[in-house]
């Protein structure tokens, strides 16, 4: 339990990692990034998902176009600006020093 | 038959069985509070009820349009609680909490025997239910039987847990002192800052009748009236019948349904045989029925064990208060020899096949 614990906060704060790297991919929408994290240590949902795309978007880090649905509401499919691809950029840097500097204490 | 709500969710209308629509609105209001503090609050909620809606798309087929409470209960769980990602996250509401959870005393019928007095006394008090009733059995034979009185004016007296949050405070946290202060201070500032009479006898009908709605669609946990369970009742009635049939047979004639006991076993131990035959039947019927009682989540809570420790203590009270009648109360000799005559009566349909 403690350790899930521990787990839980790393991962909580990788998450925006996670999901920028799958935007960046391609135009997605929220199912299409719950439905890829499901199979990775990053599963989450909805209810985590949304509010973390929402303050993506009014850091405008990621935009979004709304697509219309044939059976349902329209939806939103996010990708990302320039900011949120710079963004991505020196955290995905900042992610691999700190696996350097990780690996580096235990020598 | 159920009552349909028709709600609109991300511009299209869908409708709702009372009991979904309760889960939904209590869904959303929570998220509404959790995103006080988020500058995206009303952006994120428009998003969670169009993710709503499509989830309950799925639900729903040309010969289907209304979306059930169950289907809501999946649906939502599907969504997880919403966890604000801006800095400076709202609190969660504690006193609200901590209100729910103080513990009050209530009857707890689904889990009772009779009226759920004891099993609510056993709540409040945390002792085991049986234990309660064991001491309530005690006390009637030591008063000789005036202490029944007692326990109908508590009958009549102890509101009976209705809703979720009621049956919450039933085993909830103990009342504080300071939690009777502050609930006496916000009658008083209500009635001094309130004098509109009609004003509160409205809001004491309205929860009456929030109360009433959700006598109505309380669900049974692990559905304690479906067809299956009704059966384990009534083949669990039949071998406690049974057994007791057997018991008066052996304190009163030596003889169970009908077939004399062997020669030289002694009364306890004829008794303590019967009521173990009893019990090997009886307890895996009641892990079946009850499968221990089940906490909020479903899950049973306590376990086999303690189910199993609860079938023993029952047997136990049982026994004793079949022996405490025949030895106090007059008469009832006879009574146990009609009992036993017809038990011998059904011993012999048996043998006689």
């Amino acid at each position: 339990m403690n350790k899930e614990n521990k787990f839980a906060a790393i991962k909580k704060g990788l998450l925006e990692l996670a999901v920028l790297r799958l935007i960046s991919r391609r135009k997605v929408y929220a199912a299409d990034i719950l439905a890829e994290l499901a199979s990775t240590e990053f599963a989450t949902q909805e209810g985590t998902l949304y509010p973390l795309l929402s303050r993506l978007a009014l850091e405008s880090a990621v935009g979004y176009e709304w697509v219309e649905s044939a059976g349902g509401p329209p939806r939103k499919y996010y990708s990302l600006t320039q900011k949120g691809k710079q963004q991505l950029g020196s955290m995905l840097d900042y992610w691999k020093k700190l696996g350097a500097t990780i690996d580096g204490l235990g020598e | 038959m159920n009552k349909v709500i028709t709600i609109s969710l991300g511009g299209r209308a869908y409708q709702l069985e009372e009991g979904a629509h309760d889960k939904l609105r209590s869904y959303l209001d929570e998220a509404a509070r959790r995103l006080a503090a988020d500058p995206g609050k009303d952006e994120i909620l428009s998003d969670l009820e169009r993710a709503l809606a499509e989830k309950c798309e799925r639900f729903l087929s040309p010969a289907k349009n209304v979306v059930a409470a169950a289907e809501m209960e999946q649906i939502l769980k599907e969504m997880g609680p919403v966890e604000s990602s801006a800095e400076g996250e709202a609190p969660a509401e504690k006193p609200k909490a901590a209100m729910a959870h103080a513990k009050r005393l209530y009857k707890l019928k689904e889990e009772g025997f009779f009226s759920g007095v004891c099993a609510g006394l056993a709540a409040y008090s945390g002792l085991d239910a049986t234990v309660v009733r064991l001491i309530f059995v005690l006390l009637t034979l030591f008063t000789s039987g005036s202490w029944i009185l007692i326990y109908i004016v508590l009958a009549f007296l102890m509101p009976r847990a209705v809703t979720e949050e009621q049956r919450a405070a039933a085993y909830g946290d103990p009342f504080t002192a300071k939690e009777w202060v502050d609930q006496a201070k916000g009658h008083y500032e209500k009635l001094a800052e309130n004098h509109d009479w009609r004003a509160m006898i409205r809001e004491a009908r309205l929860k009456r009748r929030e109360e009433r709605r959700a006598r109505r669609n309380y669900v049974y946990p692990h559905g304690r009236f479906g067809p299956f369970s009704l059966l384990l009742v009534l083949i669990g009635g039949a071998v406690s019948l049974v057994w007791l049939l057997g018991l008066a047979g052996i304190i009163s004639g030596g003889a169970v349904l009908g077939w004399a006991l062997p020669a030289g076993v002694p009364l306890w131990l004829a008794l303590l045989g019967w009521s173990c035959l009893y019990a090997a039947i009886a307890v895996p019927l009641r892990l079946l029925r009850r499968g221990a009682c089940c906490g909020p989540d479903g899950k049973p809570c306590g376990g086999y064990g303690l189910a199993a420790s609860r079938a023993v203590l029952n047997i136990i009270l049982w026994t004793s208060l079949a022996w405490a009648v025949l030895h106090f109360v007059p008469g009832s000799h006879r009574f146990f020899d009609g009992l036993t005559q017809l038990g011998s009566e059904i011993g012999r349909l048996f043998t006689a096949h």
